[in-house]
């Protein structure tokens, strides 16, 4: 609503002019419809601002549901969850019967983690699922949970003794269907069990309490998951007893009422230590944050785009207005006021923005299914289990909201050049001469001084608080007051100054920041880009005579080659407008392509960092971890380093609640190898020296810039060296604070911290579980296959560190390309912006080709001048943004911005691509005016120009 | 003198959705080498079009144009451009300069187009500034200038390339009468050292100042006569 009413109160002074000012709505009418083709390609160019906004919404809508559909799949009426060990579940027995208005029924069950495999007759594994899970409910109950059966999944009577009912995730998996056995391994025992029935993975039947979106789930007979346990002395990870609560209202309303049911749950046992987790609520609190997080990102990046657009349409109206200067000059000659111009253009901009808007709008639904079919390539990455299935997804707020941006830039743009336009000198626009400077003003002078001033203040204020954003407006500001100040120099040599004064400031002012330790966020970058950009068109403007004066020697002062030059270096103003169209798009996607290759060529320096001197990481079943002393007794093994692991819940000072995160627990094993290289080591020499200090000081640790951070909201760096966080064990309370001492490299291998093994089973006693470990092997392939089929029934996972770096780093580059194929959606404005141009420079120089055709001037010559003309901007503005994203990410490079040394490495194939794509985009763009100068007729020409 | 111009039974139509009409109704017209021939007639009677038409800048339905023997209409567009471009010059009333370059760049294009060297098209575009006494303004841009002097920027431009003949639609259409006289008298000084003009023009004094004028009424040339009292 507030967007409608936004778009409602931009439209109303135009509305009253449409209504009361007849001349001003003939005026703006006329002249939209005057020329329908062109007024097409206006709203072409126009839209496609709104378009990627809209379609930035949209991609948050669609994450967020994506991710809300698994409150569906894995929860249902699921809302609160109390876990105790299934040895204490008697202690829960109040939760059964629990009568509160805010709960809609209670529902026990028990569960372990397990293997489950598929044998062949020889009785090797056929197909398996290493991290599955057994779970035993009353089925009968269960179908009934929170009173809309349809949502629990659970359907049918409870598996009798040897059977199981499974989910479809696991039955796929395992490639079984009703009838067929499998094995399940737990405690060190196996049980084959015979598939009863198939269920679909919703509600109840998909409960799952792990991260993954997959849930493997095999619900068993009462008794089954206890028989397991039995023999077993293995106390570190007991079979589970969780009550699931499910509160009044459906599937997400209940959420609202969790904090109530909790304390109701809490009240219910006190005697009991109880640990609730508010599972759908922290779903759905994920699903927001992740909406908004892609919705913010593709907004910050559609900036780009939607700068390019705004220069656009600038340009576009600088052209129309350029066009009617005699008619707009004689309007004012006879009495119109230059409020009234203004508003002329501004009525006739708002019908534009109006059909732009809608027709942006609805486009921007397309263009955010498009980026979401591409999100579901990235979100498809290499672990298939915690692949998020993408549903489309978008709302209405989404759509005003994408128009309601749209319009405001568009409006904002085109007012603005209407107060330009309507500052016309009256008799210099009747006999199309160049409009006069304006006289030299002290007090314009002094205001220009004061701009200086307050430039230096912010770049002060910018280098105090090491904010590289405020470093940059504040040089720019500086450096506009003085361009103005500095009026005793030669125009050009203050302009050469300021401007390049600029470019080496805001390059600079990036690596600086990263070097003294200020934070980078993304819009320093932005505001980078656009500032670099800005000045390089102002510098290579300011040369441009020079430029066109080479070019036309190098051509043999060819005349096609001429008379292409000759417009875009006589109009510097449109030349500039559209030279930064394409610098900016290019910059940004020069940018990313190279960022994106740099964080691709870290996959041996990355691997050789996070090694430590081993080549492959093994997990296993924490209720029955794989025996190390066994492993390093396996052929082709030369050294094991064992780590302890448990999830536990983390605090920091002025964090609203606890994160769940896994830590890992090291001894001296670990450091043989000579342990994964540091990001930062703070005050420490040397990473052996962090090590042995966090060995022989129970109570530090050494983490990642984003550890603890959540599973899918926003990445943020939570702690850092010298902070303390609290580290508790959810199932006894027992905590211990600690000191964070060093920061890791990014934690691809799911290690969440390293603190000592002391510390650990301080913490954590028995549930600090030996179930993982370093391996340095001789063929690491080879391990890799051998150990998941000896250690089956452990549950066994393993994988080369190089395999875990090319992974995460493919996901990274996923995630890039994605960003890219964005805003290479800006290109089209900067082709089709340039398309519009020669459209109308065709339409403009009407008579003068009627001239030079009739002066001799050839047909080809004509259509070749338009090419050239088009494709000079277009190379100029190509190279401006090739060189301005090659010496960003140069710099990068050099000063660690991204926290890791990336090795400089350019895509040449990419970014020549890139450049193929641009040039033939702006020469097809071109093509169809061209041809179109070159077929005018002489005479019909210089009859009537128009 | 030899006919340098024939034209015979020459018609154009222009054609809207709505109508057509007929611009030229079969007229013959010829132009001797070294003439100075002058169109008049009231609005509408087709005058502009006879010039386009046997320039070749515009295509004709019906009849015959040969300049020098050749047959303008039968050459392709490409054939007739170059023949313009060596043969022909124009001067146009609302001066047509190419507003992004300069005066000596204006004057230069027929020579550059025309295929001389860049150095030798400079040097004679300059030369051509210079008797039209422009020779302080080579490096104005059209907007620079004034009315007269981007006409003469015309007239020089016309003359650079050497042509044989020159044709010019209201030439002092747009100036003063001091200024006009000026320029009149320059194609008068060109005309008298060889140079074939044929002058679209409403001016009756500039009209009576060519050898032969010829009238135009409704597409049709009703009266063609010597003139006496010209400069021959």
């Amino acid at each position: 609503m507030i967007e409608i009413a936004v778009a409602a109160i931009l439209s109303l002074p135009i509305l009253f002019m449409l209504l009361t000012r007849p001349v001003l709505r003939r005026l703006a009418l006329r002249n939209a419809a005057r020329r329908p083709r062109e007024a097409l390609l206006v709203i072409a160019g126009s839209m496609l601002g709104t378009a990627l906004m809209t379609a930035a919404f949209v991609v948050g809508n669609t994450f967020n549901a994506s991710v809300r559909a698994n409150a569906y799949t894995q929860l249902g009426p699921i809302d609160e969850v109390a876990t105790v060990p299934l040895t204490n579940a008697a202690s829960l027995a109040p939760l059964d019967h629990l009568h509160n208005p805010d709960i809609d029924g209670t529902l026990g069950v028990t569960t372990t983690d397990a293997s489950t495999a598929r044998l062949d007759g020889a009785g090797r594994i056929a197909a398996a699922a290493p991290k599955a899970q057994l779970l035993e409910l009353d089925f009968a109950a269960a179908h009934d949970f929170g009173g809309d059966a349809g949502a629990t999944g659970i359907s049918g009577p409870e598996p009798a003794p040897g059977t199981a009912v499974l989910v479809d995730r696991l039955a796929a998996k395992l490639g079984v269907h009703a009838g067929d056995t499998f094995d399940a391994y737990a405690f060190g025992r196996s049980v084959k069990l015979r598939v009863a029935r198939v269920i679909p993975q919703t509600g109840v039947a998909g409960y799952w309490p792990g991260s993954e979106v997959v849930s493997y789930n095999a619900f068993v007979a009462p008794g089954t998951i206890a028989s397991l346990a039995a023999h077993t002395a293995q106390a570190n990870a007991p079979p589970q007893y969780s009550v699931l609560v499910s509160n009044r209202g459906g599937v997400e309303g209940g959420a609202a009422l969790t904090a109530a049911v909790s304390s109701a749950l809490q009240r219910a046992v006190p005697a009991v230590r109880l640990r609730v987790e508010p599972v759908k609520q922290t779903l759905l609190d994920d699903a927001t944050a992740t909406g908004n997080m892609f919705s913010s990102i593709y907004r910050t990046l559609g900036t780009f785009a939607v700068a390019a657009g705004v220069l656009l349409l600038v340009n576009i109206f600088l052209m129309l207005a350029d066009e009617r200067k005699s008619e707009l000059g004689m309007l004012r000659a006879m009495g119109l006021r230059r409020r009234a111009l203004m508003g002329a253009f501004a009525i006739e901009g708002w019908i534009y923005a109006i059909i732009a808007c809608t027709v942006g709008m609805l486009l921007g639904l397309g263009v955010g299914r498009a980026v979401m079919v591409g999100a579901s390539r990235l979100t498809n990455g290499s672990n298939a289990d915690f692949r998020l299935p993408i549903r489309f997804h978008y709302t209405g707020q989404s759509l005003e909201s994408g128009f309601t941006l749209g319009l405001v830039i568009a409006m904002v743009t085109i007012v603005g050049t209407s107060i330009a336009i309507s500052r016309l000198n009256i008799i210099a626009a009747i006999r199309d001469l160049d409009r006069p400077k304006p006289p030299r003003e002290l007090h314009v002078t002094l205001g220009f001084g004061v701009i200086c001033a307050i430039g230096g203040g912010l770049l002060a204020i910018g280098v105090v608080t090491l904010s590289a954003t405020w470093m940059m407006v504040g040089g720019v500001l500086a450096a506009i007051g003085l361009r103005r100040v500095l009026h005793a120099l030669p125009d050009r040599l203050a302009v050469t100054i300021c401007a390049g004064g600029i470019l080496g400031w805001c390059v600079a002012a990036v690596p600086l920041t990263a070097v003294l330790g200020g934070d980078l966020p993304i819009g320093t970058f932005i505001v980078q880009g656009l500032t670099l950009v800005i000045a390089s068109v102002v510098l290579v403007t300011e040369y441009q005579g020079e430029i066109g004066h080479w070019l036309a020697h190098v051509s043999s002062r060819n005349l096609s080659v001429r008379l292409g030059l000759a417009y875009p270096l006589a109009r510097r103003q449109r030349t500039a407008l559209t030279l930064a169209q394409f610098s900016i798009v290019v910059f940004v996607l020069v940018y990313i392509s190279v960022l994106s290759s740099m964080f691709s060529a870290q996959v041996g320096s990355l691997s050789r960092k996070l090694s430590g001197g081993y080549n492959v990481v093994l997990s296993s079943d924490r209720a029955n971890p794989v025996d190390l002393a066994a492993v390093a007794r396996d052929p082709g093994v030369r050294h094991v380093a064992p780590l302890d692991s448990a999830v536990g819940d983390f605090t920091s000072a002025g964090s609203t609640g606890a994160v769940q995160s896994l830590m890992t627990g090291f001894d001296n094993r670990f450091l043989a190898g000579g342990a994964p290289q540091l990001e930062d080591r703070g005050r420490f020499p040397s990473d052996r020296a962090v090590y042995d200090y966090v060995l022989s000081h129970p109570g530090t640790a050494i983490v990642d810039d984003s550890f603890a951070s959540g599973k899918r909201g926003p990445t943020q760096t939570s702690v850092s060296i010298g902070s303390k966080v609290t580290m508790t064990d959810p199932t006894t309370g027992r905590s211990m604070q600690l000191v964070i001492v060093a920061r890791t490299q990014p934690d691809w291998v799911d290690n969440g911290g390293f603190t000592s093994a002391t510390t650990m089973r301080r913490v954590f006693g028995a549930g600090a579980v030996t179930n993982r470990a370093y391996i340095d092997a001789v063929d690491p392939s080879a391990f890799v296959t051998a150990a998941e089929a000896r250690y089956f029934a452990q549950g066994a996972i393993a994988n080369t560190l190089h395999s875990l770096v090319q992974q995460g780093l493919a996901r990274q580059d996923q995630f890039l390309e994605l960003m890219r194929s964005f805003l290479a959606l800006g290109l089209v404005v900067g082709v089709a912006g340039i398309g519009v141009i020669m459209v109308r420079a065709v339409r403009e120089r009407k008579r003068q080709v009627g001239v030079l055709r009739s002066l001799g001037f050839p047909a080809s010559g004509v259509s070749n001048a338009f090419a050239i003309e088009a494709m000079f901007v277009a190379l100029e503005g190509v190279l401006i943004g090739v060189v301005l994203g090659l010496v960003c990410t140069w710099s990068v490079s050099l000063a660690d911005s991204f926290g890791t040394d990336l090795p400089f490495t350019v895509p040449w194939g990419a970014l020549g691509l890139l450049v193929a794509a641009t040039l033939v985009g702006s020469l097809l763009a071109t093509w169809s005016p061209a041809r179109a100068a070159s077929k005018i007729k002489p005479a019909v020409a210089l009859r009537a120009a128009d | 003198m030899p006919d340098i111009l024939v034209a015979s039974g020459v018609r154009k139509i222009y054609r809207s959705s709505a109508d057509e009409v007929e611009a030229l109704r079969t007229v013959d017209f010829t132009v001797e080498e070294g003439e100075w021939v002058s169109v008049m007639g009231p609005s509408g009677s087709g005058k502009t079009t006879l010039l386009n038409c046997l320039s070749g800048l515009d295509d004709i339905d019906g009849g015959c144009v040969s300049l020098d023997g050749t047959d303008l209409h039968s050459m392709s567009d490409a054939e007739r451009t170059k023949h313009r471009a060596a043969a022909m010059g124009f001067i146009f009333q609302a001066y047509n300069l190419i507003p992004v370059f300069t005066a000596v760049e204006n004057v230069e294009l027929p020579l550059l187009l025309a295929g001389v060297s860049a150095s030798e098209a400079r040097r004679r575009a300059e030369d051509t500034l210079d008797r039209v006494a422009l020779c302080g303004r080579f490096k104005h841009r059209p907007t620079e200038l004034s009315g007269g002097e981007q006409q003469r920027v015309t007239v020089a431009r016309a003359l650079a390339g050497r042509p044989r003949l020159v044709w010019a639609d209201e030439p002092t259409g747009a100036l003063d009468s001091e200024t006009a006289e000026i320029v009149m008298k320059l194609l008068s000084e060109l005309n008298s050292e060889g140079l074939t003009l044929v002058v679209v023009t409403h001016d009756e004094e500039v009209g009576r100042s060519a050898h032969r004028l010829v009238t135009m009424r409704d597409g049709r040339i009703v009266n063609d006569e010597t003139m006496l009292g010209a400069d021959a």
